[in-house]
């Protein structure tokens, strides 16, 4: 299985809140013949987005980290063909990262929902402008004779999802 | 706010940052030695009392992590004249005499217990 | 249950009280690729997910039991470091308290010794037609 699992952002106030989707189909291979949607990756859609909640306040290829999760509980489950509800919010903010509260709903139904702490790397490690690490991850491709397997270039969460990569 | 409700409170949030019984967490308490707090916790801590005594902590306002960073404050793994100015100037509530006595890096952690919160707390409320 | 296997290897169990299961981590993964590009590391919540599979296998074993367990709360997840493609990752379940059949666990995970990741967590018995209290 691969590992985005925001689909779209609806909404977001860099640092502030954000409302986010994910949808749940028998496509995604970890569904297999489980009757619901394992709540662990309900938790894992509230924390990518209060993840990329915190990178857009933060400024441009800031990363992140999960710090901790403080409290999370579950109600009820998400089936194929739902669209899970993802609103997280900053509690509070400080250089070194965020407490984010998230809760995921299905047509108003929550399913969970969870406090957390993200942790901003040091600005030193930001990693250089798109152009050049597009350009090495090439490079890289070629020498290993993976062009094929090479996707568009968008690292990190989603295709366009994330408000900094539209920018 | 009465000294009794602070200390009661901070305790609380030191517990629920560290996942541990409100007893476990005295006063006393070293929170790397006895409450074995990591570096997470101390951030974790941090917010827990934002939240709840509704105080805004400045960076290394309570837990001045430049000690750590800093070349010119350490020497060695001693803490030089300018560190020590630069707990004292930090931690103005710390009583740091025996600290001084012998000033090795790695005991600063020692001079974070819950004590030290409830002081702070104590200023930042007061102010 | 099944659907994605997070548990290799089940290396100890006493039913109802304590599981030891084994996860190793393959580069060739798909999660990996995305977390994170360039830097594999486990996402915790797949270790989360690692604890609940292993638990309800403690459950499932024990006189009478079942595996229609699913998760109820997560308390205190911490993270100590990241585990890593080439590394086999120990998740150590062990039953706290049982009340109004909801289940608490310690979990531990570990690789070669060294702490990954702990936490609490509880399981309650899988219905499908339950509703959040509002």
């Amino acid at each position: 299985m691969r590992y985005v699992l925001v689909d779209r952002f609806l909404e977001i106030e860099a640092g502030s809140r954000a409302r986010a989707v994910k949808c749940v189909t028998r496509g995604e291979e970890f569904l297999g013949d489980l009757p619901h949607y394992p709540s662990a990756l309900v938790l894992e859609s509230l924390l990518q987005t209060g993840g990329a909640l915190t990178r857009a306040g933060a400024g441009p290829r800031r990363m992140s980290v999960l710090g901790k999760v403080n409290r999370a509980s579950f109600a009820g489950h998400a089936q194929p063909g739902d669209r899970i509800d993802l609103e997280v919010s900053v509690a509070l903010s400080r250089p070194e990262g965020t407490l984010c509260e998230g809760v995921a709903t299905v047509e108003g139904r929550e399913v969970g929902r969870a406090e957390f702490m993200i942790v901003l790397l040091p600005p030193e490690m930001t990693p250089p402008p798109d152009a050049e690490r597009d350009a090495y991850r090439g490079l890289l491709a070629r020498a290993l004779g993976l062009e094929s397997a090479l996707d568009n270039g968008h690292g990190g969460l989603g295709s366009g999802a994330l408000p900094e990569e539209n920018a | 706010m009465e000294e009794q409700e602070i200390i009661a409170k901070v305790r609380k949030c030191v517990a629920t940052a560290l996942g541990r019984d409100e007893d476990e967490v005295q006063l006393e308490s070293v929170l790397s030695r006895d409450l074995e707090a990591e570096s997470i916790d101390y951030l974790d801590i941090t917010f827990q009392l934002e939240r709840e005594f509704g105080i805004s902590i400045q960076k290394d306002e309570l837990f001045p992590q430049k000690i750590f960073q800093d070349e010119t404050l350490v020497k060695d793994g001693v803490v030089t004249e300018k560190g020590l100015e630069y707990l004292q100037e930090k931690m103005p509530y710390v009583e740091l005499d025996s600290f001084r006595e012998d000033p090795k890096v790695t005991k600063v952690p020692e001079l974070f217990t819950v004590n030290l919160l409830v002081n702070f707390v104590k200023s930042k409320v007061a102010a | 249950m099944s659907g994605y296997v997070f548990v290799d290897r089940i290396v100890e169990n006493q039913p109802g009280e304590r599981v030891v299961a084994l996860k190793a981590l393959a580069f060739n993964e798909e999660f990996f690729r995305d977390h994170f590009p360039g830097m594999p590391v486990l996402p915790g919540a797949m270790i989360l997910e690692g604890f609940v599979q292993a638990a309800r296998e403690c459950l499932a074993a024990r006189e009478g039991g079942h595996d229609r367990w699913t998760l109820d709360e997560v308390a205190g997840m911490r993270f100590n470091r990241f585990a890593a493609p080439g590394e086999v990752l120990q998740l150590e379940a062990d039953l706290d308290k049982e009340e109004d059949g909801v289940i608490w666990f310690k979990g531990k995970a570990s690789v070669d010794g060294t702490g990954v990741c702990r936490l609490r967590f509880a399981l309650k018995v899988y219905d499908p037609n339950e509703r959040a209290a509002s």
